[in-house]
């Protein structure tokens, strides 16, 4: 039978709480574990593989022109970046409910705060790294400066964590996540971004597509100067809404009764 | 271990508790310190609900919920981290083999990944899986299964064992052997809460007993208490009990009488004597004068019932209650 280990005793016993460092490994190891086993996320992989080849191989016979390469580079920022957001923000959270992988996790010495946010994180890092391999590539297609490959890995990183917070919190609100996220994006975002209006700097989409180079507005005619942001001021918009997408996450899971799990 | 003999750990008082807006719990209130402690109701009862709130993952509306000492939800993280949970819904840890699925539960209470590899092991050879455990768990059969969440609940050396329908899915040997197993734990030492419809699974196991029926409890206490309602009542058969007996019970300090036993149509086929013992001090002394007045015991028996008609009774108790209130 089994006898207690004085040695576990020590690292889980009787500890009122445990360090918050500790809680975020714990929380990771609950996000990578169905993550990594997931047949899903393999065949993704092959995918998207698959998908990076044939641009290098239509880009070397000639067949996508520099200018089609570019167009793809800024599709790929907006509403690329975007889309994927809401398809893959499902995975911080929501489909750990629905499909109950979760359940062990919230039944561990993890603060739910400390499992939302991490979740959320390592779901953006998930996008980035995705969207960061797919602009890089691009990038060495079109033979661009270092200077503007940082600014897409830039626009990569938080474009990725700005729009999985954000949908996460859709998520967590609805049970219709992805449409919800895909309505706010399309009617919203996306729209508002694009006016040629000084309103356009409420919107996300339209700050990662000035970091990401891609500043197109519809073709209104305009009278007055509409107020533009920069990349700096586009670094620090992305990250303030992540924040408060986090911080909001983290309060609603941690109050959520979820009767899914029990 | 601080949940110690006769401390009570699961302390329910008023416990309101809705989902959905549907009420699941209704002023559930227990206090409990049993080794081994049974959670007995018919599906829908609210029993999973009531392992939620004890885990701190539901919150309760109305009331106090106290475990191991530890008041909830404030403690829910101490609670979580001192207890194990074999949950009924949660699958194993799909793709992996078993020995992943339970260090990665090792590594979710805390455990660094090497040692919580190391516990994995040490808690499934404890619990007699074998080379198995390299297997992926989608092949494993259903007492493998359980087997690896029992494994899965005990990797972070819990003092208190949370089990929901352990024993689900598994033939009649399958189910002895793993609750032997448990009982095997419940001695060294460990709490152990034991949620099932299966009477049978808690009567082995189990010293207490809590009983749901539709969100409300039919019965909070002890086993022994719940199938000898006398409390100690015996029952002798025999020639010469008679009257003499009684009173000579009565003078030695017994509390006895005599009943008449009938068949369905009531007519008298016996005369039977009824006594309280609470010991062998109690059982000396009605020896010692059915000896003196020469009577004869053919047959002496605990007023006790079978575990399951104690329970219908408990219910259709518990049910009727609930309809008086309502109306």
């Amino acid at each position: 039978m089994l006898h207690p280990d004085p040695a576990t005793q020590a690292v889980t016993g009787g500890s009122a709480g445990i360090g918050r460092l500790d809680a975020i490994r714990i929380a990771s190891a609950g996000f990578w574990g169905p993550v990594t086993a997931a047949r899903a996320l393999r065949r993704l992989l092959v995918l998207a593989s698959g998908f990076l080849a044939l641009i290098v191989v239509l880009s070397v016979l000639n067949i996508l022109s520099r200018g089609e390469l570019r167009d793809l580079r800024e599709l790929t920022v907006v509403p690329g970046i975007p889309l994927a957001a809401a398809l893959l923000s499902e995975m911080a959270l929501r489909d750990g409910i629905t499909q109950r992988t979760l359940l062990y996790a919230l039944l561990g010495p993890a603060p739910r705060t400390v499992l939302a946010g991490t979740r959320t994180v390592l779901t953006a890092v998930l996008l980035a790294v995705g969207s960061a391999t797919l602009l890089t590539v691009f990038h060495l297609l079109l033979r661009a400066s270092f200077a503007s490959w940082a600014q897409d890995m830039l626009a990569a990183a938080v474009g990725s964590l700005a729009y999985v917070a954000l949908f996460g919190v859709l998520h967590l609100l609805t049970k219709r996540g992805l449409i919800a996220s895909l309505a706010l994006f399309a009617t919203f975002d996306w729209a508002i971004g694009m006016l040629p209006f000084s309103i356009r700097l409420l919107s996300p989409s339209y700050h990662l597509r000035v970091l990401g180079k891609a500043p197109h507005a519809f073709p209104i005619p305009v009278f007055t100067e509409a107020a533009k942001s920069n990349p700096f001021l586009a670094t620090v918009v992305l990250v303030l809404v992540a924040a408060i997408a986090i911080y909001m996450t983290g309060r609603l899971f941690a109050r959520k009764n979820l009767p899914e799990l029990c | 271990m601080s949940a110690s003999n006769g401390k009570p750990w699961i302390e329910l008082d008023g416990v309101d508790l809705a989902r959905g807006g549907r009420p699941v719990l209704r002023g559930v209130s227990a206090t409990l310190s049993g080794r081994a402690i049974g959670l007995v109701g018919a599906n829908g009862a609210g029993k999973s609900t009531l392992i939620g709130a004890l885990l701190g993952v539901l919150r309760a509306q109305r009331g106090r919920i106290r475990v191991m000492g530890l008041e909830l939800p404030q403690h829910a993280l101490e609670v979580r981290t001192r207890a194990g949970v074999m949950a009924e819904q949660a699958g194993i840890f799909p793709g992996g083999s078993g020995v992943d699925a339970v260090a990665y539960a090792g590594q979710l209470n805390g455990l660094p990944r090497r040692e919580a590899l190391r516990r994995a092991h040490r808690a499934l050879d404890a619990l007699g899986v074998g080379e198995e455990r390299y297997r992926a768990t989608d092949g494993y059969s259903t007492g493998m299964r359980q087997r690896c969440k029992l494994a899965m609940s005990l990797c972070h050396d819990p003092e208190v064992l949370i089990l929901d329908e352990p024993t689900v899915g598994l033939d009649p040997a399958g189910r002895i052997q793993l609750l032997t197993l448990i009982r095997g734990l419940a001695e060294e030492g460990r709490r152990i809460l034991l949620s099932t419809h299966v009477l049978h699974d808690a009567e082995f196991l189990c010293d207490e007993m809590l009983l749901l029926e539709s969100g409300t409890v039919a019965y909070a206490g002890p086993v022994a208490t719940l199938v000898d309602p006398g409390a100690g009542s015996m029952i002798a058969e025999g020639e010469g009990l008679d009257l003499a007996v009684v009173e000579s019970l009565l003078a030695a300090g017994l509390d006895a009488r005599l009943e008449e036993a009938r068949t369905r149509t009531g007519s008298v086929t016996a005369t039977r004597l009824r006594f309280l013992s609470h010991g062998d001090t109690d059982l000396t002394r009605f020896w010692a004068v059915v000896a003196r007045h020469g009577a004869e015991v053919r047959r002496l028996r605990r007023d006790s019932v079978s575990l399951e008609d104690a329970v219908l009774t408990v219910m259709d108790g518990a049910r009727e209650r609930s309809r008086g209130g309502r109306s």
